[in-house]
């Protein structure tokens, strides 16, 4: 090639990023498209390279290597940005005393069979529930307790202790309470958390999703040893519309019985009240010349609520006299 | 969000400390996939492009009857589950003939994704020049000025650097600068996608001159249908952690030259204690005792 020239030239310029070994050329296309694209694109190549090469060069093991500077052009992240973790109580605590956590080794000595060990886990060394001899203490209360599964139980407590701990942890950092039981708050039309319903309730919620096929659970097959639905709710069932005549005048017979049995339930003042003041009384109040009068209704109410209170007062406190209650009640 | 379930096994958790989230990122992965159809130049368009993006990549074998711009959520699905952020889905149907679709996703949701008809293409395997190293970063160029003016093209040219950049990196070999990846605007609608290889020649220069032999692929696209993120939602992509951003310094400046202007503040200077150099006059002399009185005449 003649032209050995490394110059190229740029009206506008161009954004380079060398972060990201890129190159943006703002100028607009002139000529021909097609035929000028490997030209343009090698003397853009050529002026990235420039810009390369004049950063600091470093030779390493027989190659020459650049360090690129920071990237400048903004490309979207993939991810959220991490989000700052709350640290945990323990961590808290140890900050503010200043402790420090120290490295155990993987590996620990086993006096009991001269090997080492893992420290934790499985085959571990120096694991004490795994004592195929607990010698029983002087001060022992019970010397005939088990002591074995005294400390397999320590150790199922510490861990669940542990776990305790840890779920405590969490709810401090998404900022809510741990729940005891299910969520007493329920938005209306939702419905249950699947994770809380009841297994009475989940199997309705299977009966149900079952019968929801084009032919109503005719061929769903059960699951390998799933229950039967037991609660199905009844059928209703009716009578033909065409049927012999003696038996609808059975029926009718039987309507009219049942009506017939019914009893009225009456309420004595109720029906004193309607019937009118008692013939005595009338009498007596047409002598005297005043005016017949029937009781008004709310009176008749009055007079039941108070005989009722005295009624649920008696049953409420059996055995205390009449007496003593209108006393208490001064 | 807070993981509850407690991780069981250290492979697991190595796993999952990989898919974290984190103040510098991974390099982002790419997903293979294709549409319900292909046919032969979609697969060796995907076959060029997988072979430049190689070690970040994961391949879905099989056809999927993937519509994204109906439904994108399986692709999505499909990224986080093979933790890839960017996707190509090749597909060939009567009314859309020879179709990559590019995109991204950003936490989980659809980012950007743009529909690249095929008008012209040449595979790679059509030029002799030895393909790009495994793994190696290239050289990105765009050209033409639709990458600046029209708002759409611009995103996409955003779009196809983050999809080719290839992996992070501070330092590299100069002769390592093996691949120029050029795309032309050659109006709103259109792109050129070539891919060359440089070469160096000596030059009256330090810096040498560079010639350029075609690689391959050769891909003409057109635009066809688009999904790009609404700028909120690109902002708040683009945000840069706290952690990484240059803390500024009080006081100082930079002036045209490119010279540090700064102002200093000098404590107050402790001439007391500062050694200085030891003459007799300076020295301090002990306080004089008042003397009794009944001594003064025997001085007299």
């Amino acid at each position: 090639m003649a032209d050995k020239s490394t110059e190229v030239e740029k009206a506008i310029d161009p954004i380079i990023d060398l972060g990201n070994l890129l190159f943006i050329d703002r100028e607009p296309l002139q000529g021909d498209l097609n035929e000028g694209l490997e030209e343009r694109a090698r003397k853009n190549t050529q002026l990235l390279f420039n810009n390369i090469w004049q950063l600091e060069q470093k030779r390493v093991e027989e190659a020459i290597t650049v360090t690129l500077p920071p990237t400048t052009y903004r490309l979207p992240r993939e991810k959220k940005l991490p989000e700052k973790k709350e640290p945990t109580k323990w961590e808290k605590y140890a900050k503010e005393k200043g402790i420090e956590k120290r490295k155990k080794d993987k590996k620990v000595f086993d006096e009991a069979t001269k090997e080492w060990k893992p420290t934790y886990g499985y085959r571990r060394g120096n694991d004490n529930t795994k004592d195929w001899l607990i010698e029983i203490p002087d001060n022992a209360e019970d010397p005939n307790k088990d002591f074995f599964a005294e400390r397999r139980e320590q150790k199922k407590e510490r861990v669940a202790k542990n776990e305790m701990q840890r779920m405590k942890n969490l709810a401090r950092q998404m900022k809510t309470t741990v729940k005891s039981g299910p969520s007493t708050e329920k938005i209306i039309g939702v419905g249950i958390d699947a994770k809380e319903k009841s297994k009475q309730q989940v199997r309705f919620a299977v009966d149900r999703a079952k019968l929801a096929t084009a032919s109503a659970g005719k061929f769903q097959e059960g699951l390998k040893g799933e229950k039967v639905n037991v609660k199905t709710g009844k059928k209703r069932k009716f009578e033909a519309n065409e049927a012999p005549v003696s038996g609808e005048k059975e029926r009718a017979l039987q309507i009219l019985q049942r009506m017939k049995s019914k009893k009225a339930k009456i309420v004595e003042e109720k029906a004193a009240a309607i019937a009118g003041p008692a013939r005595e009384q009338k009498e007596k109040k047409e002598k005297s010349g005043a005016k017949a009068q029937t009781r008004q209704k709310s009176q008749i109410h009055r007079q039941q609520w108070f005989k009722n209170k005295v009624d649920g007062k008696k049953k409420g406190t059996a055995g205390a006299s009449k007496k003593k209650g209108a006393n208490k009640r001064k | 969000m807070v993981r509850v379930e407690k991780i069981k096994t250290k492979k697991g958790k190595r796993v999952l400390d990989e898919r974290a989230s984190k103040t510098v990122e991974n390099d982002k992965k790419t997903l293979f996939c294709r549409g319900t159809k292909t046919n032969e130049i979609i697969n060796h368009a995907m076959m060029d492009l997988y072979d430049m993006k190689k070690p970040l990549t994961t391949k879905m074998d099989k056809h999927n009857p993937y519509h994204l711009f109906e439904d994108e959520t399986p692709i999505v699905r499909a990224g986080s589950k093979f933790d890839t952020s960017m996707f190509v889905l090749g597909s060939n149907s009567k009314k859309k003939p020879n179709c990559l679709t590019f995109g991204r996703t950003y936490d989980g949701q659809l980012l950007d994704m743009a529909e690249l008809r095929i008008t012209a293409y040449k595979s790679a395997s059509n030029f002799e020049t030895s393909k790009m190293t495994l793994g190696s970063k290239p050289c990105i160029i765009l050209e033409g000025s639709a990458f600046e003016s029209d708002s759409d093209m611009k995103r996409i040219g955003n779009l196809m650097i983050d999809w080719f950049r290839g992996p992070k990196t501070d330092t590299i070999r100069l002769e390592g600068l093996e691949t120029v990846i050029v795309f032309t605007a050659l109006d709103d609608k259109s792109l050129a996608l070539r891919v060359y290889r440089p070469l160096l020649k000596k030059s009256s220069t330090a810096t040498p001159r560079v010639e350029l032999a075609e690689m391959g692929p050769s891909i003409n696209f057109e635009v066809m249908r688009k999904k790009l993120a609404d700028d909120a939602l690109f902002k708040l992509a683009c945000k840069k952690p706290k952690a990484l951003m240059k803390k500024r310094r009080k006081n100082l400046s930079e002036d045209v030259f490119g010279n540090q202007l700064a102002r200093v503040h000098v404590g107050k200077q402790r001439t007391d204690d500062i050694q200085t150099r030891k003459v007799k006059a300076l020295r301090k002399t002990p306080l004089v005792e008042a003397a009794p009185e009944n001594e003064i005449p025997m001085e007299e």
